[in-house]
């Protein structure tokens, strides 16, 4: 069946977010086409306001309007605790722990298997934090994967450099998880990771 | 239609929300991407199974343009490798050298096996850098690249020749290889140690001692031979460049 073009445009244009199908995409764009017009233009000055002022923080890299954002404004936290993540989402669950401490956030591009680099993340910042001196201990929260493993490392072997000490995430089971149906990889780096009670 | 196969995981990649793209070396299928879904949601029982280089046995739906993970079970994850950053490198380069070598669903049960039993090995034993050469050798083998290493390849003149040709794929006698550019110099304790990886086997090859300049010239030498072939470069070995300052 023909759909009116501008119609068949916004569905293609949905098509292309993470997650929506073709269903989806149809039964959102039908529903955009019943709000109100205030609203429908409240929804697409959003998608452009956001895309246009919001930016990584030059200081930690966290998603921002204001530069540097408010995490590294704040003078209350700790400076002498560095975390690393890969993405800015991963920021929004570490400070839903209560750390309060900074954030160095990779943005990371690394694939091993990709014609990518190590040399090539962008850690300038990351650098010229070690070296002020007033980082005591870099905590290395990527993801517990080869390539997170593979970061780590790195990144442990530049804070060494500067005399920095490194840390890394414990790898364990979730809470409220059963033993009986964690699987053998996890068990077992949660085997060696244990601590003494 | 559904088929199960063992399979060697080489890599994933992240698909839709919470599902993965995984590219395995399947046993009876040969190389294939296909999905696994759920798998970044904790429980999931799918997930250990379909990370890098583990062992599982799989389960498949055939699906359209790409087949649907349904169920596994890990056969091995290779723990010993897993703890250790190193060997766990050099196991995922050993998964990239058959990501970029290997066609699209065509099976290779020789390759698998032996692909199984280095990584066993390496596993059991530890690093061993012969056992890795042996590997890159064996691979270019199984796809068609056996180098002639006892005579002449253009003419077929029996000796000792010490002039490999990448492009003819074996050494070249001084009349052949007059004019040739591109050679590599080949001989003494280097050709030695290949023709034994030609025809041995992994038993044999573990008792044998290498000297460290004659492993280093035998990496280099199929190094350069597999990214002539293969014409892809192999960046795990990049990887472990960099970090062995961080790794020693
Ligand atoms: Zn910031
Ligand atoms: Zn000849």
């Amino acid at each position: 069946m023909r759909l009116a073009r501008p119609l068949e445009n916004l569905i293609d244009n949905l098509l292309k977010l993470p997650t929506i199908g073709p269903k989806t995409a149809q039964r959102l764009a039908l529903y955009i086409l019943k709000m109100p017009a205030a609203e429908a233009r409240q929804l697409a000055q959003a998608i452009i306001d956001a895309r246009e002022k919001v930016f990584p923080c030059s200081r930690c890299g966290y998603l921002t309007d204001i530069d540097p954002c408010f995490i590294c404004r704040d003078e209350t936290r700790d400076t002498s605790i560095l975390c690393v993540a890969e993405e800015a989402s991963d920021i929004i669950a570490m400070e839903r722990t209560g750390y309060r401490g900074r954030y160095y956030v990779l943005n990371k591009n690394f694939n091993l298997m990709d014609d990518n680099n190590l040399e090539d993340l962008n850690l300038d910042s990351f650098i010229n934090q070690l070296a002020s001196g007033e980082v005591k201990e870099v905590v290395l929260a990527l993801n517990p994967d080869i390539e997170g493993e593979v970061i780590s490392r790195y990144l442990a072997g530049l804070a060494d450099g500067h005399g920095v000490k490194a840390t890394r995430l414990a790898h364990g089971l979730p809470v409220g998880g059963d033993i009986e149906f964690a699987d053998e990889i996890t068990l077992r780096r949660a085997l060696e990771g244990r601590k003494e009670i | 239609m559904y088929y199960q196969s063992r399979s060697l995981i080489i890599k994933s990649m992240d698909y839709r929300e919470s599902d993965k793209l995984v590219t395995l070396f399947s046993e009876k299928e040969g190389k294939l991407k296909a999905i696994a879904r759920g798998i970044k949601k904790p429980g999931s029982s799918l997930r250990a199974c379909v990370q890098p280089f583990c062992h599982s046995l799989l389960f498949f739906h055939q699906g359209r343009e790409l087949d649907l993970i349904t169920q596994g079970r890990l056969l091995d994850f290779y723990g010993n490798s897993r703890e250790d950053i190193k060997r766990t490198l050099h196991c995922m380069y050993i998964m990239e050298l058959l990501d970029k070598s290997l066609m699209d669903r065509a099976a290779m049960p020789r390759l698998y096996g032996l692909t199984l039993s280095i990584l066993q090995y390496i596993n059991n034993n530890g690093l061993n850098h012969l056992v890795l050469r042996y590997f890159e050798l064996q691979l270019l083998i199984q796809l068609g690249y056996r180098p002639v290493l006892d005579k002449c390849v253009n003419c077929g003149r029996q000796g000792g020749f010490k002039n490999f040709c990448l492009e003819a794929g074996g050494m070249l006698c001084p009349d052949c290889s007059a004019g040739e550019q591109n050679g590599i110099v080949l001989y003494g304790e280097v050709l030695g140690l290949l023709k034994l990886m030609a025809h041995g086997n992994l038993n044999t090859l573990q008792r044998v001692q290498a000297s460290g300049a004659a492993l280093e010239k035998l990496e280099l030498f199929l190094e350069r031979y597999l990214e002539y072939h293969l014409e892809r470069r192999f960046n795990l070995k990049n990887t472990i460049r960099v970090l062995k300052k961080s790794l020693s």
